[in-house]
């Protein structure tokens, strides 16, 4: 049997589609630059390049705002793109990721470091690291915990999956009002700031192995745009498609999990992102995942750079949380769609 | 060349939904399940696809068991229509329609746009193309899903000789008079590419006038199976049914006609 090469059908992108998706990749960039110019500190991008930046200038650009502005992009870019997994995995376009488990998983961890850490003998080296791999362990434990209660009590079916999902997340939040209630008056408000998110503790150190994660998860639930395609038919209809059903929705889960996590454990709780770029991408590209999964993450990022860009904007000196700033956006905006859903 | 059941129970909660079955479709055959409601028709359909896995038996595709054919290697030789599909978000009927195309290891993709132009025009959806799944009626879906599975076993001419299944549930239930002509007379032309077909009916009419080979099921086992005018005899009906049913020979149409 003679076999061609593998070429994906091609006429799928319209021009209308290549434009928007133009137009995004522009507007990225220049809310990274916006993002990387303006702040507590005005670091003109021009002088930077021609060298007439004060050192000042020059160290907040490197070692503040860089890995800040880009901590933000891919957080962004890894829990919309994580929404957009999930929402099309469970065909529910309420699913996010906090459905599975790993943004209370991270904050148990979080918080447990946060307010029992000062009782752990912890190296000194080791310090910068602990909330992140606190939070990381949080998050892993939890999504292996839903991942196999769901499979032992339902065979891994989507609807078990719900309702685990449900179960863990009133679990976390048990253990967390517990921690609250044990904690002092100075853990408590690092807590509650933690539980609202921010990109202010971003640096170098810490974010290049989040990165480096929420790169090879993305670029692993990218590639599954086929099997998601094929998903929206139904599991069946999946399988008679050529999908390893089971092992499709088992990876996808512990990818999203892993380009969530990674982020969450440096930032702390995001509302919203991954619950409604997934449906701004989908109105603005179509519903197919050829479209929908590099558009959610290009959005994503944008949005999150903007977001941080208004939550230490805004106050100057001071920042407010993130998560105020992306649920300030999402919320008016995913009541504007089930608005424009009832209309239809 | 044939996909075969070898006598395949299947149970759930102890129940037993279909007993020690055999059926096989080979290649060029339009083989279809009727029976009452209940009769595990479905159920049937389903361990013959793949999707449930029989409790006994075995159903093996060219010999082979299918638990033992990866679901990719599978996709190639074989596509299942099912009753009905529920897509949640919105995705147009051409971007359905070429979620059919999974061949792309055997066949050039440039072959795609030819045989979607092909297969919308014999479906006769080509006027629904642009629109969204969603906004379809049942009959409409149905059309569009057929068309699906077709192009899932689309082959150029060079290829035409390899052997496909193709498995459909009630395919004509929401179809009018002229669509559910169409779609049997398109099965009929697929028996010429080698395609064996299983389907599950309850027009007994079309059933005597389409089919090659009936398996009359009643309470999850296997009454009889065999050519139509076989089969579909106004005794066995009578009794499967519960129902008084004639059937005579049409002089004019010159085919079993069966009515109550």
């Amino acid at each position: 049997m003679r076999v061609d090469v593998v070429r994906v059908p091609t006429n799928f992108l319209p021009k209308l589609t290549a434009a928007r998706f133009f137009l995004l990749t522009v507007l990225l960039i220049f809310f990274t630059l916006a993002g990387l110019a303006n702040g507590g500190v005005l670091i003109p991008l021009p002088d930077l390049l021609m060298g007439r930046a004060t050192d000042l200038q020059e160290i907040v650009f490197l070692e503040i705002r860089s890995p800040r502005v880009f901590l933000a992009g891919f957080v962004g870019a890894s829990l919309a793109l994580a929404g957009t997994v999930l929402q099309g995995l469970f065909r529910n376009p309420l699913a996010d990721p906090g459905l599975i488990g790993v943004s209370s998983g991270a904050a148990v961890g979080a918080i447990t470091m946060i307010v029992l850490g000062a009782s752990f003998s912890i190296p000194v080296w080791l310090l910068p690291y602990t909330m992140p791999l606190a939070a990381i362990t949080g998050a892993i434990g939890f999504t292996l915990l839903l991942y196999s209660f769901a499979k032992y009590f339902g065979r891994f079916s989507i609807v078990t999956i719900l309702l685990v999902g449900i179960a863990m997340n009133a679990i976390a939040a048990v253990i967390i009002g517990l921690l609250q209630y044990i904690s002092d008056d100075g853990q408590l408000r690092t807590l509650v700031f933690w539980l609202m998110g921010s990109f202010g503790r971003a640096q170098w150190s810490t974010s290049l192995p989040a990165m480096f994660v929420m790169v090879v998860a993305s670029t692993y639930l990218i590639g599954q745009i086929r099997n998601l395609d094929y998903l929206q038919l139904g599991e069946a209809e999946a399988y008679f498609l050529g999908v390893d059903v089971p092992q499709a929705k088992r990876n996808m889960i512990l990818w999203s999990a892993a380009a969530v996590g990674a982020g969450v454990a440096l930032t702390g709780i995001i509302g919203f992102v991954g619950l409604v770029v997934p449906h701004l991408a989908r109105l603005l590209l179509g519903s197919s995942h050829q479209v929908t999964l590099v558009g959610s993450a290009l959005i994503g990022a944008t949005l999150m750079i903007l977001a941080d860009l208004v939550a230490r904007t805004v106050m100057v000196p001071e920042e407010i949380p993130v998560s105020l700033v992306t649920n300030a956006i999402g919320a008016p905006f995913f009541l504007w769609l089930i608005a424009r859903a009832s209309r239809v | 060349m044939s996909l075969e059941m070898r006598n395949v129970s299947y149970q759930i909660k102890g129940k037993k939904l279909v007993s020690e079955v055999n059926i096989t479709v080979s290649s060029g055959e339009l083989v279809g399940l009727v029976g009452p409601n209940g009769a595990g028709k479905s159920t049937a359909l389903k361990l013959m696809s793949g999707e449930l896995k029989p409790s006994f038996g075995d159903v093996s595709l060219e010999g082979t068991s299918i638990g033992s054919i990866s679901p990719a290697e599978l996709s190639l030789s074989r596509s299942v229509m099912a009753q009905s599909t529920n897509v949640v978000f919105d995705f147009s009927v051409e971007e359905i329609i070429k979620m059919g195309w999974v061949q792309g290891r055997l066949v050039s993709a440039e072959l795609l746009p030819g045989a979607m132009n092909q297969i919308v025009n014999e479906c006769d959806v080509s006027l629904l193309l642009n629109r969204t799944f969603n906004s379809l009626s049942g009959g409409e879906q149905q059309r569009v899903q057929f068309a699906r599975n077709l192009l899932q076993l689309w082959r150029p001419d060079s290829k035409s000789c390899m052997p496909r299944y193709l498995l459909l549930d009630e395919p004509t239930a929401s179809l009018d008079l002229a669509h559910e002509l169409l779609l049997l007379n398109l099965l009929k032309s697929a028996k010429q590419l080698n395609i064996g077909v299983l389907i599950v009916m309850h027009d007994l009419n079309l059933a005597a006038r389409f089919l090659d080979k009936v398996v009359l099921m009643t309470q999850s086992r296997i009454v009889d199976i065999g050519p139509p005018a076989a089969v579909l005899t106004a005794h066995q009906l009578t009794e499967v049914y519960r129902t008084k049913v004639l059937v005579e020979r049409n002089k004019q149409l010159d085919r079993l006609v069966i009515h109550t």
